[in-house]
């Protein structure tokens, strides 16, 4: 069947209509933050320094911070959230001295230059800030990078990273098993790598 | 309290193997019963994550962080989760297709554990299956007579031959026609296309390893429509496991189902687990089974005049297990002790992966549902590997990495986001599946003192794999090294020393078929030598376990045995 067919056809129609229905299953609202108010604000500056407003949103505009302390929140038992904040206040020690100044009141050219700094050592020699921290991993990098991880990851499973930074494609339709690289490629959000 | 007593057939699941059976028999004219431990779920209205976008799942299509309580470190961040079939936790709080292993708790050794991945659902995991459909061959039902491992299979190719027909045209497979004698052709839809690496990588290898072949994956994905069957082509989505409402892949629910129903003759029982299979020692039958309402603990017999046991190797296995009774103190129909003996699964859990330098202007859009195959070349066509015993597959892809690969690397602001954008390298992926070998001591058992939810004994698996499937093994992570590092590929990742072997999601064997009842549960027609009126379709009738993802295999034997039976019910034998 053609593939427009399809779609206006009625079986498709009835999944799409589920939407509706999707509500019911929403999370509940988290019962507490899992950040205290100043962390909060850390948060923000940290995010939005890694991923920054341009021609398309950043971590702010895709709400990120708030995404972060609520899977913090629904992760973590009280031991974990009392580990994380004290991670966290040890990371925002390391920026505040290197900016001069708190990290979360300094210019954003300045968060760049001292979080550039902190990305090049933090990330030397590693392709990937996802994969687990070792004990013999220094303290900060390691915060550092479960917060540059968790901070990308929310940006780009956000509606504002996912479709208007990234593309968005429910239905391809076919296949294009051999085309030339586009100069425009913008990567898909939702595009699984098999196996990965 | 009996229900009815006048099904023709109790057909026991409603997976991959039940759905056949229910379609077979009731277009044979039987009245069936299928019986479904699951809830029901609805073609296309209860597929509720189908079209949902990362940002709309309530953990991004995450497993939801609480149900492992690891901190912020243990939550997924990955797209692997997108298609469902990697995580057994619902990715929202929509009930998913997946059990959860606390709720339906099994036993294994400390020195043997097994991943045992099931959808306890209707349709079964025929909903979230890779869909891989390769036949069997003489170079398999003939192994075990050969080298002497397992029984002789009772079957050859030529018994199968034409039930593969008949399930390849009903299903849709997609595939290429390619000639190799081990990996017979069948009714294929055109394949998925190779992309340009693949391409490149098919035509290098062929021309160095001569009888090495890299073929497009066999895939019951279609890519031509059955408008007749309201099933579309793929559209190339990779959710198949989150269900299609194009029915572009098979499930029961998009094939076998609508068919069963379309004749009037069939009764769907969901939420009803089959506790055990009555038997009546006057007739030396089974009279029906007993089943156990899941949500209420109500329990009821259902009388039919014959049984076709569906419920997945391991459940089948263990449902004869607890079907005990004075004639047999040991289970249904063991009269030889090789019940719950000679489980397998394939040899596997092991990757090497290899960056591809260069082809950087070189693309490809769409999401492939799948994979493609290097088929068995060990120990057949002229090689001869005496180091070890029969052989493995491959199934290997090249692919561009997505967003991943430049967002979570090094740099951030401006430069994060665009390496974000752009196709990341080409990567090679080589996943392993070998043979494993039949053994005795492979075996499932029922725990003694262990019980579920239901008050039933958990399911001991025993199921070590052996020097065999290790050589079989090392020497596909060789192979794959060699070549990509021929191919001009560096390896990134590769098994390191004394890696851990899994098993494949491809569970068989326990009820094994064979020609001699002494050693043996099942005949040829899958059919129970002490008890004439059951037949055991799914994969515990697997003698050998051969190289190739099984579940064609399955649902051919399954409409075979539906055929025989039917015969023997109209000739008054059964
Ligand atoms: C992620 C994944 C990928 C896979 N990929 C492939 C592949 O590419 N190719 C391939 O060949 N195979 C593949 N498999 C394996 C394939 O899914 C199984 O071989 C196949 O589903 C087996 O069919 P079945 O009918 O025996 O069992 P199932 O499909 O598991 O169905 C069994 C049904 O019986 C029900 N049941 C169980 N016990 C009872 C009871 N006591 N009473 C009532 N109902 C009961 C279950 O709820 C279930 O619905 C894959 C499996 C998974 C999970
Ligand atoms: S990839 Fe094809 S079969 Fe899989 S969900 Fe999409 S349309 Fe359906």
């Amino acid at each position: 069947m053609d593939r427009r067919l399809f779609l206006v056809s009625g079986l498709f129609a009835a999944s799409l209509s589920l939407s509706g229905a999707r509500a019911a299953w929403a999370a509940p609202a988290p019962a507490a933050s899992a950040l205290t108010a100043p962390q909060m604000r850390f948060l923000s500056a940290f995010c939005d320094t890694i991923i920054p407003a341009t021609d398309t949103p950043g971590a702010l505009a895709a709400g990120v911070p708030a995404f972060i302390d609520r899977i913090a929140v629904r992760a973590s038992d009280e031991a974990q959230i009392a580990a994380l904040r004290t991670s966290i206040d040890g990371l925002e020690r390391v920026l505040d001295t290197a900016a001069g100044r708190p990290f979360a009141a300094a210019p954003a050219p300045v968060r760049h230059t001292v979080l550039a700094q902190v990305d090049a050592a933090s990330m030397l020699g590693r392709k990937d800030c996802r994969v687990p921290a070792t004990s013999a991993d220094d303290a900060d990098g390691a915060t550092y990078r479960l917060l540059k991880a968790i901070t990308v990851w929310g940006f780009y499973t956000s509606e504002a990273g996912g479709s208007q930074d990234l593309r968005f494609e429910l239905v391809p339709g076919g296949y294009a098993p051999d085309i030339e690289l586009a100069a425009d490629w913008r990567n898909y959000c939702n595009e699984t790598v098999l196996g990965q | 309290m009996s229900i009815s007593k006048d099904f023709d057939a109790i057909v026991i699941g409603s997976g991959i193997t039940g759905g056949w059976a229910a379609k077979e028999l009731t277009q044979r004219g039987l009245k069936v019963a299928m019986i479904e431990r699951g809830r029901v779920v609805e073609h296309g209205t209860d597929y509720a994550t189908e079209t949902l976008a990362p940002w709309e799942f309530d953990y991004r299509a995450q497993r939801d962080p609480a149900a492992t309580h690891e901190g912020l470190a243990g939550y997924g961040m990955s797209n692997a989760n997108l298609n469902g079939a990697s995580s057994l936790y619902p990715l929202t709080q929509a009930p998913g297709f997946f059990v959860a292993p606390e709720d339906h708790p099994y036993q294994t050794p400390q020195d043997a554990p097994f991943n045992w991945t099931r959808a306890y659902v209707m349709g079964g995991r025929s909903l979230v299956w890779g869909r891989k459909c390769f036949r069997m061959s003489d170079l398999d039902f003939t192994a075990n007579k050969l080298d002497g491992h397992g029984t002789d299979w009772p079957i050859r190719y030529a018994d199968l031959a034409p039930w593969y027909d008949h399930v390849e045209s009903f299903i849709g497979v997609s595939g290429s026609t390619e000639g190799i004698a081990h990996l017979p052709d069948g009714q294929f839809q055109p394949p998925m296309a190779l992309n340009h690496v693949e391409q490149k990588f098919k035509e290098w290898m062929e021309a160095h390893y001569p009888g090495r072949k890299f073929i497009p994956s066999r895939l019951a994905n279609m890519t031509e429509a059955k408008p007749d069957e309201g099933r579309s082509n793929c559209q190339y989505r990779n959710l198949c496991a989150r269900g299609c409402s194009f029915g572009a892949y098979f499930s029961t629910q998009s094939s076998t189902l609508p068919a069963a129903q379309a004749t009037g003759l069939l009764t769907v029982l969901t939420d009803s687990r089959v506790v055990s299979i009555e038997h009546d020692p006057a007739t030396r039958r089974a009279s029906g089974v007993r089943m156990r309402n899941t949500t209420t603990g109500a329990t009821t017999t259902v009388t039919g005049r014959t049984i076709f046991l569906c419920a997945s190797s391991f459940n089948s296995t263990a449902l004869l297990l607890q079907s005990t009774s004075e004639a047999f103190p040991t289970g249904l129909g063991n009269t030889s002790d090789v019940l719950g003996r000679y489980i397998m699964d394939h040899a596997s859990g092991v990757q090497v992966v290899a960056h591809v330098p260069g082809y950087q202007d070189r693309n490809y859009t769409g999401f492939r549902p799948t994979n493609h195959f290097i088929p068995r070349f060990r120990n057949v066509g002229g090689d001869t590997s005496p180091a070890f015993l029969r052989g493995y597959g491959i199934q290997l892809d090249a692919a561009r990495a997505n967003w991943e690969a430049g967002a979570f690397g090094a740099g951030i602001g401006d430069d994060l986001k665009r390496k974000a954008r752009q196709r990341g390298d080409w990567r090679l992926r080589f996943n392993l599946f070998a043979e494993t070998l039949p053994d005795a001591e492979n075996r499932l058992t029922l725990d003694p003192a262990a019980r579920d939810k239901d008050g039933i004994a958990q399911i001991r698996v025993a199921l070590r794999f052996g020097a065999n499937e290790r050589k079989l093994l090392d020497d596909a992570i060789a192979q794959s090294v060699e070549m990509a590092e021929g191919f001009g590929a560096t390896v990134v990742s590769r098994p390191g020393e004394g890696y851990a072997i899994k098993g494949a999601i491809h569970e068989m064997g326990g009820v094994r078929m064979g020609r001699d009842p002494a050693t043996s549960m099942l005949n040829g027609f899958n059919q129970m030598h002490a008890v004439e009126n059951v037949f055991v379709t799914d994969g515990s009738a697997m003698a050998s376990s051969a190289w190739q993802n099984p579940s064609l295999t399955y649902m051919a034997m399954t409409a075979r045995a539906a055929a025989y039976a039917v015969d023997e019910i109209k000739q008054g034998k059964i």
